[in-house]
């Protein structure tokens, strides 16, 4: 055998020596290695907890993002389209509510038909009330 | 899956799919894990005890690199993580042998009070009554002489010896582990096995 397989044998021989030991550790000491192997692995799970709960919020987050930005170009998008064509523009969401409130408007007993009338035809000099 | 997400007809699916993506990730890198860490906790116990010549601290420096394996390295390929555990556990003896040179540095300062026991352990610093080597000597007095040969090794050549010998790591392996070159892993493991064999071979002739 020369030098060298002597110095592998020596070392194998050290290192089953070592092995030994670590295989033969007491009860208590491997209980309380098993102990902090579960302590460490139970950050996995609180981390995956945290994750999800975050994955959860997001869809709705995300939903009410987007109808905000929907009603922001909605609103701003029915200006725009009165500049250009100079028509009268889909009826805005205030006018939507006023209009859908149940409250019938009152014109009064006495409303002047005739005014309205005449100013449906564009105010051409009829003379009211005549 | 959370009571909002169920009345969304577009999202309440999607989202049930992925936690359940998560869960099975969470729980197959959990398994791997645990069975890295069982496989390699006596033996980084062992290596952390010969190195402080204490218990509670080597269980301590152990824990405390298993936390930091997790919490940095979980999602690391399982290859890296022998190399990355035992290098983190070398540093955390380190801090250990350091707050201890500290420590005694301020104790000795500090008027010993009387009946106080001293640090050193007097069984310890006497000289070894034996007569001198013999072919056959029992299992725990191979084992002490060992731990006392290893213990009166460089910190980098006991780094080496260990990592190739009780955790069988190759030259590779071991070089990652100690942030040396390959070069310097087979140096300090020729020179580990010089010592060793000088102190302890003739118990093997």
């Amino acid at each position: 055998m020369n030098e060298t397989d002597r110095d592998e044998a020596f070392a194998r021989r050290l290192g089953e020596l070592l092995q030994e030991s670590a295989d033969g550790l007491d009860g208590a000491t491997r209980s309380r290695l098993t102990q902090a192997r579960h302590r460490a692995l139970a950050q996995l799970g609180r981390r995956s907890v945290q994750y999800s709960a975050w994955r959860s919020w997001a869809p709705a987050g995300a939903l009410a993002l987007a109808v905000l930005v929907t009603l922001g170009y909605v609103s701003r998008h029915g200006t725009q389209s009165e500049l250009i064509t100079g028509t009268a523009p889909a009826p805005a969401l205030d006018d939507l509510l006023l209009l859908a409130d149940g409250d019938v408007l009152d014109m009064g007993q006495d409303a002047d038909f005739e005014f309205y009338e005449w100013a449906a035809g564009g105010g051409d000099g009829g003379s009211v009330g005549t | 899956m959370s009571a909002f997400a169920t009345l969304l007809p577009f999202s309440g699916g999607c989202t049930g799919s992925r936690d359940a993506d998560l869960r099975a990730s969470t729980r197959a890198e959990t398994v791997g894990l645990e069975s890295f860490l069982a496989s390699v906790e006596r033996k980084a116990f062992r290596i952390a005890q010969i190195a402080l010549r204490n218990e509670q601290d080597a269980l301590d420096a152990v824990q405390d690199a298993m936390l930091q394996l997790v919490r940095k390295y979980s999602r690391r390929p399982p290859g890296d993580w022998k190399p990355l555990f035992y290098r983190i556990l070398e540093n955390r003896v380190r801090d250990f042998q350091r707050r201890r040179v500290v420590r005694g540095r301020v104790m000795s300062w500090l008027p010993r009070r009387a009946g106080e026991e001293p640090d050193e352990d007097p069984i310890e610093q006497a000289p070894d009554p034996a007569p001198g080597p013999v072919a056959a000597l029992a299992g725990d007095e191979i084992m002490r002489a060992l731990e006392r040969a290893l213990r009166q090794l460089p910190e980098r050549q006991r780094q080496a010896f260990m990592l190739r010998s009780l955790e069988g790591m190759d030259v590779g392996e071991s070089a990652r582990a100690m942030g040396c070159s390959e070069g310097s892993v087979k140096t300090h493991y020729f020179r580990a096995l010089q010592a060793l064999r000088a102190q302890l071979g003739e118990f093997w002739q």
